[in-house]
């Protein structure tokens, strides 16, 4: 009987205008977003280029633009990428929106943008009716009159209308991918795919919660008007408001200095380390390690404050579903610091061999770079808990709305 | 008549559940956001002053004495900040994410003056000020006060009653909108005076005249920004026959104006080469064009002159063939960079005029003095200010190379915001009116020949 329900529901979905309109919609904004986004990656992979081309002791320490950064932005842009300026101070490049100040004013319309505000959405246009709709067509009665349960009724509504939106989202993103490969971005290879596929897997998920959200709210009110109206505030509530204003209580609780300010000490630090008469030469080691003692300990301070905002992100679906995407795209942003982490370890590493070890012996051999990379399965496991979040979301709403729905008044 | 249906819509929508909604969200995150802003303002202001102090007394980064080496000063350059802006507790604009130090010296620079790398989580989530809140999500709401003025009133049948009276659907229209414009105000101004009001407490507020007209315009421009929303809901509402079309055809409009067209504004303007491009300026503008101090004093040895005459020589030609030349490299770099970036920022800017959220974003963020233009503004005063510098070195140079100057000296760096700022956003407030013009005289047309069944 569910399968009876369901094929009826998908028949019924994909030949409705609502549905096509919506698939229409999707596939385009999708496509869209990857072709604007595709040409930020290749602006951004000529510059790593040209960077790399000119300073050849430098380059192994830029970072190479992320491949994935197309579907998920993530904060991979404006990482730390080198400079050589007097030999061995390298410069941050500044955030990309230094260089296009509008970057600052609105997020990038980018796939996961589309899925967390726009399909999500959509997915509420979709759901709000699998109760309510029969209702007021009158059918509902009709259909309790021959030997369906309920629990398979529902569930047969939800499955078909919740698969034509997964099958809009899907075909989205193959066109997605398919822009990819044809504009020659870079190498999609089976390690990119299968990220991919991780994204595709939180983002149903994701849909999945807020698809139970509408069904719920549609097995809890009498009309379908009233069932969306309703939806959408809580589509406010989850998307718009609860996690970005309790990330900012929660870095507010956990309050950083600004990066000015922690300048400016590194600076009286080492005025103070170079003061003396002469000290120019034998003190440097030890202002340097007074410098990389403050930005240390600033680097814990933030990292402990981004642990805070993490967790407060983590209230609402939408706030899990940007971590995880952002950690299987590799734009997260631990991967960005502990890039950082990584150069500022082989930048005091290579004073120390500049100032002492040089002194010493004028033959010792510079030390190398090494950035250690992300294997797939470190990944994903980070991933994990936040998808196993977004399940639990989704079995609330759904057992929720399974409940409601078995007391539905039908009439 | 008019007034009678206003007085009754009015109270109507203040009782509604919706309403209620609207105000508790609405006062909530804007007070919220205010509230954390304001602590961040008054970090923002304490570490300026200091800074002004610090840096006027230093080369570069590293702390001078009574007297320095003018080639020190002229290597070791300045360091110049920016004055937070004083409505920069309301709006974060650019202004929290783009760089507010910049160094300088007399063949480089301006850079951003910090290497550090703050918190990355910010650039995830959007970040909750008074734009995000009342662009965002008081434009929903006031979709959601209005998509079903019309449609939901034939609906309930309703409609049909009220024209039994002697009421016209033209002034029904009004009625309506008069009334969800009013509304809507009473919800946006009840939580724009309260964070108001948390600012006033704060001692790291002092509000200027000019400032107060300022925040005066933004509430304006903000009440006509909503007025869009109120009239693209009020149309769906005459267009659609039943409520639920109509207010998914205006959240698809909505999705569209608040997030798709203004997100893909700034991709779309710097597509045209060529782009502003920092680390190739910054490398551009390093190029010492091939002169050799050394060679150059060979050659005037080689040409027989003694060797104090041709140091003498050397001198000369470097100081007035060789380092204008550099001076001018550095100087057509730097304005090719900003002329980059301002052509990207007019062209942004004019494509995100095309929805109300990117005329309502610009607006609001230029009167704030946070937005992408004043940055720029400032980023030009930094430059004007390298070659003061530039000048100013030169000039002691011309006195001797080995003199010795106070830090103090040097000519310090002044950045006023402009006076009138009025002007800026008047074709964003034209747009804003077209479009809330369109959008009823649609209305309109549609209810002359509505059929109220």
């Amino acid at each position: 009987m569910i399968r009876l329900t369901l094929l009826h529901r998908i028949r019924e979905d994909i030949l409705s205008g609502k549905a096509v309109v919506l698939l229409l919609v999707t596939v385009a904004l999708m496509c869209a977003s990857t072709a604007l986004t595709v040409g930020e990656l290749q602006r951004r992979q000529k510059i790593y280029e040209a960077g790399a081309a000119a300073q050849e002791d430098l380059a192994p320490l830029l970072n190479r633009p992320e491949l994935l950064s197309v579907l998920i932005h993530g904060v991979d842009a404006d990482i730390y990428e080198g400079k050589s300026v007097a030999g061995t101070k390298v410069e941050r490049v500044p955030p990309a929106a230094y260089e296009n100040p509008l970057l600052a004013l609105f997020p990038t319309p980018d796939l996961g943008f589309i899925v967390q505000y726009i399909l999500s959405l959509f997915a509420l246009m979709m759901a709000f009716d699998v109760a309510a709709g029969p209702k007021e067509r009158r059918t509902l009665s009709l259909v309790f009159s021959n030997p369906v349960s309920r629990t398979g009724f529902f569930l047969g509504q939800c499955a078909g209308s919740y698969l034509s939106l997964a099958l809009a989202f899907l075909l989205g993103l193959f066109g997605s991918v398919a822009i990819l490969v044809a504009m020659d971005a870079g190498n999609v290879d089976g390690a990119a795919l299968l990220r991919i596929a991780g994204i595709a897997v939180v983002s149903l998920l994701y849909l999945g919660v807020f698809f139970m959200v509408g069904a719920m709210i549609s097995a809890s009110t009498a009309s379908s008007a009233r069932a969306f109206v309703a939806s959408l505030l809580t589509w406010t509530v989850l998307v718009l408001v609860l996690s970005q204003s309790l990330m900012l209580l929660a870095g507010h609780l956990r309050r950083v200095p600004s990066i000015e300010v922690v300048t400016a000490e590194t600076n009286a630090a080492r005025n103070q380390i170079l003061a003396k008469e002469n000290a120019f030469r034998t003190e440097w080691p030890k202002a340097n390690q007074a410098t990389e003692a403050i930005e240390n300990r600033y680097a814990r301070q933030v990292a402990a404050q981004e642990r805070w905002m993490k967790a407060a992100a983590r209230t609402s679906p939408a706030g899990s579903y940007q971590l995880a995407t952002a950690v299987l795209a590799g734009t997260s942003s631990e991967n960005a610091e502990r890039y950082l982490d990584e150069v500022r370890a082989y930048l005091s590493r290579l004073r120390r061999f500049v100032y002492v070890e040089m002194e010493q012996n004028p033959k010792a051999e510079q030390p190398v770079f090494f950035r250690r990379g992300d294997t797939l399965a470190s990944l994903l496991a980070r991933a994990a808990s936040d998808a196993a979040l977004l399940v639990g979301w989704l079995a609330l709403f759904g057992f929720l709305a399974l409940r409601r729905f078995q007391r539905y008044d039908l009439r | 008549m008019f007034l009678t249906l206003f007085r009754k819509e009015v109270l109507l929508q203040l009782l509604s559940s919706r309403f209620v909604f609207s105000v508790v969200i609405g006062t909530l995150l804007l007070t919220g956001s205010s509230w954390v802003l304001l602590h961040d303002h008054g970090d923002d202001v304490r570490s300026y002053r200091q800074f002004e102090a610090e840096h006027a007394r230093q080369i570069g980064s590293y702390e001078t004495g009574a007297d320095t080496p003018l080639g020190a000063l002229s290597m070791g350059g300045r360091i110049v900040d920016r004055r937070p802006p004083e409505l920069a507790f309301l709006i974060s604009g650019v202004y929290r994410a783009l760089p507010k130090s910049f160094w300088l010296s007399n063949f480089d620079g301006p850079t951003p003056e910090t290497n550090l790398v703050g918190n990355r989580l910010r650039e995830l989530f959007a970040a909750v000020d008074f734009r995000f809140v009342v662009g965002v999500i008081f434009s929903l709401l006031a979709l959601l006060l209005s998509y079903d003025a019309i449609n939901g009133e034939r609906q309930s049948g309703t409609l049909k009653l009220t024209l039994t009276n002697p009421v016209s659907l033209r002034t029904f229209l009004f009625a309506k909108w008069a009334s969800l414009n009013a509304v809507l105000a009473i919800a946006f101004l009840l939580a724009f005076l309260l964070s108001l009001g948390l600012a006033l407490f704060s001692p790291a507020v002092s509000l200027s005249g000019a400032g107060m007209l300022r925040l005066a315009l933004i509430a304006a421009i903000s009440l006509l920004y909503l007025a869009v929303f109120v009239t693209l809901g009020l149309l769906v509402s005459t267009i659609f026959r039943d409520p639920y079309p109509a207010v998914s055809a205006a959240l698809l409009v909505w999705v569209l104006l608040v997030y798709v067209i203004p997100g893909a504004a700034p991709y779309l303007a710097a597509m045209r080469e060529p782009e502003p491009d920092y680390v190739r300026t910054a490398t551009a503008r390093q190029d010492r064009l091939g002169y050799d101090y050394r060679e150059i004093r060979k050659s005037y040895l080689a040409r027989g002159l003694s060797k104090k005459e041709a140091t003498a020589a050397t001198r000369k030609y470097w100081s007035e063939v060789v380092e204008p030349l550099w001076a001018a490299n550095v100087a057509r770099n730097n304005e090719q960079f900003l002329n980059q970036k301002s052509r990207v920022v007019e062209r942004g800017r004019s494509l995100a005029r095309v929805s109300p959220y990117g005329g309502f974003s610009f607006a609001v963020t230029e009167l704030a003095l946070v937005g992408a233009g004043e940055q720029l503004r400032f980023e030009r005063a930094v430059e004007r200010y390298r070659r003061t510098f530039h000048e100013f070195i030169r000039e002691q140079q011309a006195l001797g190379r080995d003199k010795e100057v106070r830090a103090s000296d040097v000519p310090p760096f002044r950045f006023e915001s402009r006076a009138a700022a009025g002007q800026d956003v008047l074709v964003e407030v034209a747009v804003l009116a077209a479009f809330v013009l369109l959008f009823f005289s649609a209305a309109f047309v549609k209810m002359l020949r509505y059929d109220v069944r």
